[in-house]
């Protein structure tokens, strides 16, 4: 590997990963030799259907399982290096944290084995439940969190130590709107400090909003790669979203697009956001949590 | 915000607190100390273990109280012990299997990890041990104002083991520094070629003159007999003489013990904790690196079996062994005695097996075949 390649946020070449079956008499390959560059800074959103390797790719990445052959260098080191994980943060696909400890006493354990001081953990442990609006659940355990609460502690978890690479496995499986706002939040703080992220999902909405760049998992390997309007768009598909005109225009502007050949594939009235119809609802106008 | 690389290689972190209270937590949960406690609950208001033996009147308070001790030892051992390896196991496979990927990616280095985890478990071991002292101890009431604890055997020095008519005569050494009211326990059975039973004086005089101690007794099958040690100079000259006809008396190699006398009764206690502490920190070492490398079942059923090896198989040479001794030990306390303190081999041996095991573990977390 040359220093150029050890410059990148991730180096991957001809990485594999199988696992045993039928009593370790038979392999199950996952990732068949996945090529795969990523510079400093860049937002890469992971696609492919269930089994193509996304999870599997991203343990590796974050130190979880070790590859079965292949060159994988992360943060310019090994994904097992202890300098390397404490600048990596990870969100796996389920939520295997600690269910009987509550978020708070999870953030101060994880920070403190990442080598925070337990004050230091303590304190950006409380303001990261703020931020993803968990605070006031803070002393609640973890196995009491419905689905969206632990994902949104899973997010906080992540960004706990503010680490230069992010891994987030399906990141808005289950969050509510606010968690969707959180997310945002987190994502737009870590790209301003110049942070990676690869984000595997598959909503279209999280990879087109969300990433630079996209990579296609098929059969274990990388089969495309390219920008979101590179692999999603189509050049003669567009979407509209019209505000402050009268539904007779919106007709008229239909019959225009039926008489130069186009089609009108959807036509639905718009309306508020799940957030704003939560936020307008609740007491204090801040939204509801869980 | 302090960088992990600062911490991490600050020397002397072995332990980190938050990892080491969870591992103490999940030890500690599953109702087995509920049902310990119940289990208590039952022996406490169950008949004496003594039952129907008669117990004569001199030893048989003491007798009965540690039947009572060996009881409670014996049944609640049988929960606590695997109930923490089965902790420990779990806790392993558990990690290699995925289910912990907040802790496999974090930059604590593997000994941390492993040193919390397992001095978790050793702790949640001493909260266990701890109760089932006092248990014991509650359920053998109020301790005798003399106590014995075993000072290991006097040797025979004689060329033939069985009675004759003219009786059998033996010297053994007297040990420097000997405590008065000291005391010999033999082990004796009887052979019943000439009848059931048979009556036996037993005579122990010093080699340098004074007044002697005699037991006369009548025996029927095996038998223990104590008595004590006179006071004086020089070697101890044992007389042991069958009266009139009846069974033929054998003494028994190595069946002749030396009991000094203890503070307490209740170091019955403290010696059986301490063995079992120290064979507990080395099986959950062990669970831990086995189930680095091989399912929860799979590491307790190989412990198992390995511990039922020892038990049948280790001898004298084998106290480095996790709890090797610990049957012999159970008799002592069931004789109203207190067994000696661990010995330096075995306290060195739970060094090594811990160790071993720990390094199991970390060779399993580092090796890329068991995450596969």
């Amino acid at each position: 590997m040359n220093d150029g390649e050890r410059e990148g946020a991730i180096f991957a070449r001809g990485l594999c990963r199988s696992y045993p079956i039928k009593l370790g008499f038979a392999r199950r390959e996952v990732l068949r030799g996945v090529d795969l560059e990523l510079p400093r800074g860049a937002v890469l959103g992971l696609i492919g259907p269930n089994g193509s390797g996304k999870s599997t790719l991203l343990r590796l990445l974050a130190g979880v399982d070790a590859p079965s052959s292949g060159v994988l260098a992360v943060l310019g080191g090994s994904p097992f290096d202890a300098v390397v994980r404490a600048r990596t943060g990870y969100l796996p696909e389920d939520s295997p944290f600690p269910g009987e400890l509550s978020a708070r006493a999870v953030l101060e354990l994880i920070g403190t084995l990442g080598g925070m001081t337990r004050s230091a953990a303590r304190s950006r442990g409380d303001e990261l439940l703020e931020r993803v609006g968990l605070h006031d659940h803070a002393r609640l355990a973890l196995r009491r969190f419905s689905r969206g609460m632990a994902r949104r502690f899973g997010l906080a978890q992540a960004w706990l130590q503010s680490p230069d690479l992010i891994l987030l496995d399906e990141p808005s499986a289950g969050l509510d709107g606010e968690g969707f706002e959180a997310l945002d939040d987190l994502l737009a703080e870590a790209r301003g400090r110049g942070a990676t992220i690869v984000l595997a999902s598959h909503l279209s909405a999280d990879v087109h909003e969300r990433c630079s760049e996209l990579a296609l998992l098929l059969g274990g390997r990388v089969a495309a790669r390219g920008t979101p309007a590179e692999l999603l768009s189509r050049p003669d598909c567009w979407r509209l979203e019209i505000e402050a005109l009268e539904p007779a225009l919106v007709e008229e502007l239909r019959v225009w697009v039926d008489d130069h050949g186009g089609r009108v594939r959807s036509r639905v009235p718009g309306g508020r956001t799940l957030l704003e119809l939560y936020r307008s609802a609740s007491p204090g106008g801040k939204g509801v949590t869980g | 915000m302090p960088v992990a690389s600062e911490a991490l290689s600050s020397a002397g972190v072995w332990v980190n607190r938050s990892l080491f209270l969870l591992s103490l937590r999940r030890a500690l949960r599953g109702g087995w100390l509920v049902a310990a406690l119940a289990l208590v609950c039952a022996l406490w208001v169950a008949d004496s273990p003594s039952g129907g033996l008669e117990l004569g009147a001199e030893n048989g308070p003491r007798i009965e109280r540690g039947l009572e001790r060996r009881a409670m030892w014996t049944a609640v051992c049988l929960l606590v012990v695997p109930a923490l390896v089965i902790a420990a196991a779990r806790e392993a496979a558990m990690r290699r299997e995925g289910g912990a990927a907040w802790l496999t990616s974090s930059a604590a280095p593997q000994r941390v990890v492993l040193a919390s985890t397992w001095s978790g478990l050793c702790a949640a071991a001493g909260v266990g041990v701890l109760g089932l002292s006092a248990a014991a101890e509650l359920a053998a009431g109020a301790a005798g104002a003399t106590a014995l604890r075993s000072a290991g055997n006097l040797p025979i020095e004689a060329d033939e083991g069985a009675v004759r008519a003219d009786g059998l005569h033996w010297r053994s050494p007297a040990p420097a520094d000997l405590p008065p009211r000291s005391r010999a326990r033999l082990e004796l059975s009887t052979w019943s070629r000439g009848g059931p039973a048979t009556e036996i004086t037993l005579k122990v005089e010093r080699e340098g003159g004074g007044e002697g101690t005699i037991l006369e007794d009548r025996l029927a099958r095996a038998a223990i007999v104590e008595l004590d040690l006179p006071p004086g100079e020089g070697d101890f000259l044992f007389t042991l003489v069958r009266r009139g006809g009846g069974a033929a008396v054998v003494l028994e190699p190595a069946a002749l013990s030396l009991l000094v006398p203890a503070a307490s009764e209740r170091l019955a206690s403290v010696a059986l904790a301490s063995r079992l502490l120290l064979a507990l920190a080395a099986w959950c070492a062990l669970g831990l690196g086995l189930g680095a490398w091989m399912s929860a079942r799979g590491a307790v059923a190989v412990l198992a079996g390995a511990q039922a090896l020892v038990w049948l198989s280790a001898g004298p040479s084998g106290s480095w062994l996790p709890a090797a001794d610990w049957a012999e030990a159970l008799s002592w306390v069931g004789e109203g005695i207190v067994p000696p303190p661990p010995t330096a081999a075995a306290w060195l041996g739970t060094g090594a097996w811990v160790l071993f095991g720990l390094g199991l573990a970390r060779l399993g977390a580092a090796c890329g075949w068991s995450r596969a």
